[in-house]
């Protein structure tokens, strides 16, 4: 069954959500948690003003980003604990769902679980921008959980 | 904490390869975490259509590929059926017809499935997108997708 679990997470209800079935998974089946946050500036740069500053303003907000991710990955890495379960993490910058492919592959997962906003509750831009669960599931070559 | 077992899965088919291996790995889960699977095959109504509009198939009528559609499915269903039978699982097995997205949506609903496992292959000739991405979207349960 699936032994090295990969979980994305971004601080969200729904990754966290994730976060414990993976751990819960973990522990039925004997296996060890990696847990990945990927900062993502992208999204800034949509906005035309943050182009003049951005490359005074990314290395602060990068290192901002990072900062909160860690914070989200010592929480779930406590709740592994608790449960006795091995548990890693890895911190990237880039576009989330390119790093989390990356990740997997390193790593040589045997599942990626995703959490995401599902059925008539994700919003109409969501739908149409396709959510980072939704193209993780396209790219991975491994089996892909997206956990509601 | 509580894990949650899955006590009713849903794994949709298509004749593939991928989607018979996701259909064997679905029975796998079933029998470690759960309880119930039901197997679902979607006769393609949409792609009968388009297959009989070819040039030089118009001699496949609509209904009689819908037809061997629905054969192949059942060949399949029965298939992953003996599977299930012998590994002691509750069992059912259902066809539809329409567009395949969104009757795995449509029946996980109705079942109150908790987790649809499906293979991701098989369907990329869709512009639209494959029917994994779709159900990924639209489902309101947990979806395993196996490669």
């Amino acid at each position: 069954m699936f032994k090295n679990i990969l979980v994305p997470t971004d601080g969200s209800a729904p990754s966290i959500k994730a976060a414990k079935a993976a751990i819960g998974m973990a522990k039925e089946w004997g296996g060890k948690i990696t847990a990945v946050f990927v900062a993502d500036i992208h999204v800034l740069t949509w906005i035309p003003a943050f182009k003049h500053y951005k490359k005074i303003a990314s290395n602060v907000l990068i290192q901002d980003i990072k900062k909160h991710g860690e914070e989200h990955l010592r929480k779930i890495e406590e709740m592994a604990r608790k449960e006795g379960i091995n548990f890693n993490q890895v911190i990237r910058e880039g576009h989330p769902d390119i790093e989390i492919v990356k990740v997997a592959e390193e790593i040589n997962s045997d599942v990626i679980v995703i959490g995401s906003v599902g059925g008539g509750r994700a919003s109409t831009l969501k739908r149409l921008l396709g959510s980072v669960s939704a193209k993780v599931v396209e790219e991975a070559k491994c089996p892909v959980l997206v956990y509601r | 904490m509580v894990w949650k077992i899955y006590k009713n899965i849903l794994t949709p088919i298509d004749g593939s390869v991928s989607s018979m291996k996701s259909a064997e790995r679905a029975i796998d889960i079933a029998k470690k975490l759960g309880e119930k699977i039901t197997a679902l095959y979607v006769v393609d109504t949409g792609c009968a259509k388009l297959i009989s509009a070819i040039e030089g198939f118009e001699h496949l009528e609509e209904e009689s590929l819908t037809l061997g559609l629905e054969k192949k499915g059942e060949k399949n269903l029965e298939k992953i059926e003996d599977i299930a039978k012998k590994e002691g699982l509750e069992f059912k097995k259902v066809i539809k017809k329409g567009d395949p997205a969104e009757e795995i949506v449509k029946l996980s609903r109705e079942i109150n499935s908790d987790l649809i496992v499906m293979g991701s292959v098989g369907a990329r000739l869709n512009i639209l997108g494959s029917v994994s991405e779709k159900v990924v979207k639209n489902a309101d349960c947990s979806v395993l997708v196996v490669r």
